[in-house]
């Protein structure tokens, strides 16, 4: 058996802070497949972006970062910054939330796409340049020689976006992490990324990291899904059986307080489905189920021990004590 | 019955470039010909893109802006002239919650000083037992302990701190409260908890809303009527059942195609509108949205389309009958 293009075993993230170390991401175990789609689904502070920059390399030095990262059985983890550099970009591509902040501000689109083809593959002069506008029409930028020229703030956010989707996939490297990729574009221009992603995915058969609060960006684009509660993955499934069988409360929880189009009958009014209170902080909850507080199904034994992840029926693991007892119930 | 809020072809241009050095001066038409109003206890969504105007009409209605022509009534009384001293006391009437409540709440003052601000401005309660009273009363409408009074915005998670946010805005017992995306900024779990809040405190206090948000589906939770903005105009208004049922405007049609998918199972069905809004600055000619509109014809190029009823209770701007 070949090894997974992605492998992250027990990973641990914790920050140094005046009161200690604090735990950010506590044994989160996940693989990523070639051509497949992992999400990672959390809401603030739930450790998804920490988990994204472990994989990278990209934390501030007061992180403390455990367990193993293996791209194609490679470990990532304790890798010097010169190794990590030559990964960014040739092995993994990376897109984040807010294009303005990744792109240089005082250089030019064609400056920045150029550097990403060049650092990595040996092309100069107007073999570069084809490169670079070739780049841009595959992620649908109709007049890429002219945007080639212009200033970041010059383009909008769903071309800005475009440019970094460009820019990460400019050395088809096997792994793209996305992390909240359309959480600040307009909803029209949102579905035009969603697709611009998928559509580079059939094309490239990389594999996609999706990290996202959003569920409706999950049942657009991910195959797979884990659900991640206070820094500890509750459930991971594939992505139907996720949005049809939840199996922990906190997965229904969410599904049930997101409002979707055409949810109440003409003349009606939904009540949302609360969660009640809010997330813990980080490593909170230092015994029993970090959801406990929260949950409807709540029994003493979850104030006392955590669940650990374990399978429940083929294709899932679930963390909840009550899993099976409530998915029948 | 009469509206408490009416609002008649009301404008804000802004300057975006001044004259001079052989340039023509340039204007964003940020709100441009807005007309609607508001019934006691009704919610009106505002809902479109970034850039379309929502949050400008917002503060033009509260009096945070001056408007460049038009007229704001409020309950009878026309509000964007009005000089202050004469607008106080209504101002009371008129109330806001935003999206992001750290910044609207003063980091250093107590949750009780932060309540009985709006209290003592408009001299709704005075000395310190009749403030603490109604302060615990505020807390408790809105779902927080009367002990929070004493305490920090900076001690309470976002969902928290935007119920402070929502208990202030109630304090001088608004009859209406302008929402601006201020549910967009919180988690899901939480974002559930303040959209029933919203929905549980206008029934309870038969507050009029004005719901200033992007995000449609929310929108189609939580209104009555909806209005759908498109580059400083309304091109759509209509009662939610109709708008969401038998959307008449192309831009509503591709707002509604464009959320994500409920489940995976409806994956890939968005309806892709091409192109992005074109800059405010530099508006097209005719129909703001021909640049991006599929049915777009010679018409649309040189003459903008006035709203027209295209049904009970629904307006749209647009010459075809789609």
């Amino acid at each position: 058996m070949t090894a997974p293009l992605l492998d992250v075993q027990e990973l641990r993230v914790a920050f140094a802070s005046a009161a200690g170390l604090a735990p950010v991401v506590q044994g989160l175990s996940f693989r990523l497949e070639r051509g497949r789609t992992l999400a990672i689904v959390g809401e603030s502070g739930s450790g998804k972006s920490v988990t994204a920059l472990s994989i990278v390399g990209l934390l501030p030095a007061t992180a403390k970062v455990d367990g193993h990262i293996l791209l194609d059985g490679r470990e990532l983890l304790g890798l010097a910054e010169r190794d990590l550099r030559q990964l960014r970009g040739a092995a993994i591509g990376l897109v984040f939330q807010e294009p303005m902040t990744s792109l240089n501000p005082v250089l030019t689109i064609g400056d920045q796409v150029r550097e990403a083809v060049a650092l990595h593959q040996r092309m100069t002069g107007a073999l570069l340049r084809a490169r670079s506008m070739e780049l841009l029409v595959e992620v649908g930028i109709a007049a890429p020689a002219r945007v080639l020229g212009q200033y970041p703030h010059q383009l909008s956010g769903g071309m800005r976006q475009r440019v970094m989707i460009a820019i990460a996939l400019a050395c088809d490297p096997p792994i793209l992490i996305a992390d909240e990729p359309t959480t600040a574009l307009d909803v029209t221009v949102q579905a035009q990324i969603l697709a611009l992603i998928r559509q580079r995915q059939e094309r490239s058969n990389c594999g996609v990291l999706l990290i996202t609060h959003d569920l409706g960006v999950v049942a657009e684009l991910a195959d797979r899904v884990v659900v991640l509660y206070a820094g500890r993955a509750v459930e991971e499934a594939d992505v139907a059986d996720i949005f049809d069988r939840p199996a922990h409360p906190y997965t229904r929880g969410l599904l049930g307080a997101r409002t979707t189009i055409g949810a109440a009958p003409a003349g009606t009014r939904r009540r949302l489905a609360e969660i009640p209170g809010s997330a813990p902080q980080a490593g909170g909850v230092a015994r029993g189920c970090a959801f406990a507080g929260r949950c409807p199904n709540v029994h003493p034994r979850c104030l006392e021990v955590r669940p650990e992840l374990r399978p429940n029926g083929e294709r899932r693991q679930v963390a909840c004590h009550l899993a099976t007892a409530v998915a029948f119930a | 019955m009469t509206a408490i809020l009416d609002v008649y072809g009301l404008k804000k241009h802004f300057a975006a470039r001044q004259g001079g050095l052989g340039l023509a001066p340039t204007k964003v038409r940020a709100v441009d010909d807005v007309t609607l109003s508001i019934a006691p206890g009704e919610t009106l969504a505002i809902v479109g893109e970034s850039g379309c105007g929502k949050s400008t009409l917002g503060r033009l209605i509260l009096c945070l802006e001056r408007p460049s022509a038009g007229e704001v009534w409020l309950d009878g009384w026309r509000i964007d002239a009005m000089p202050s001293p004469q607008l106080r006391p209504l101002r009371a009437q008129i109330q806001a919650v935003f999206q992001d409540p750290m910044s609207s709440l003063n980091p250093r003052m107590r949750v009780r000083d932060i309540i009985a601000e709006p209290l003592i401005n408009f001299r709704l309660a005075s000395g310190r037992q009749q403030i603490d009273a109604r302060v615990g009363e505020l807390l408790e409408l809105v779902g927080l302990p009367r002990e929070a009074m004493a305490r920090f915005p900076r001690e309470f998670s976002g969902g928290q701190r935007q119920r402070i946010g929502i208990a202030r805005a109630l304090a001088p017992s608004p009859r209406l409260l302008v929402c601006d995306e201020a549910v967009s900024a919180l988690d899901v779990s939480i974002k559930a908890q303040i959209v029933n809040l919203l929905c549980d405190l206008q029934r309870d206090l038969g507050l009029a809303l004005l719901f200033i948000s992007h995000d449609i589906a929310i929108v189609e939770h939580i209104s009555d009527r909806v209005a759908v903005m498109y580059l400083g105009v309304v091109v759509e208004i209509a009662d939610r059942d109709a708008l969401f049922a038998r959307p008449a405007h192309p831009y509503t049609r591709a707002l509604l195609a464009s959320v994500p998918a409920g489940s995976p199972s409806e994956r890939g069905r968005a309806i892709r509108l091409g192109g992005e809004p074109p800059n405010p600055a530099d508006m097209p000619p005719g129909c703001r949205f021909h640049t991006r509109c599929p049915h777009t014809f010679d018409r649309c190029r040189t003459e903008a389309p006035v709203l027209r009823e295209r049904g009970p209770g629904q307006m749209a701007a647009c010459h075809l009958d789609l």
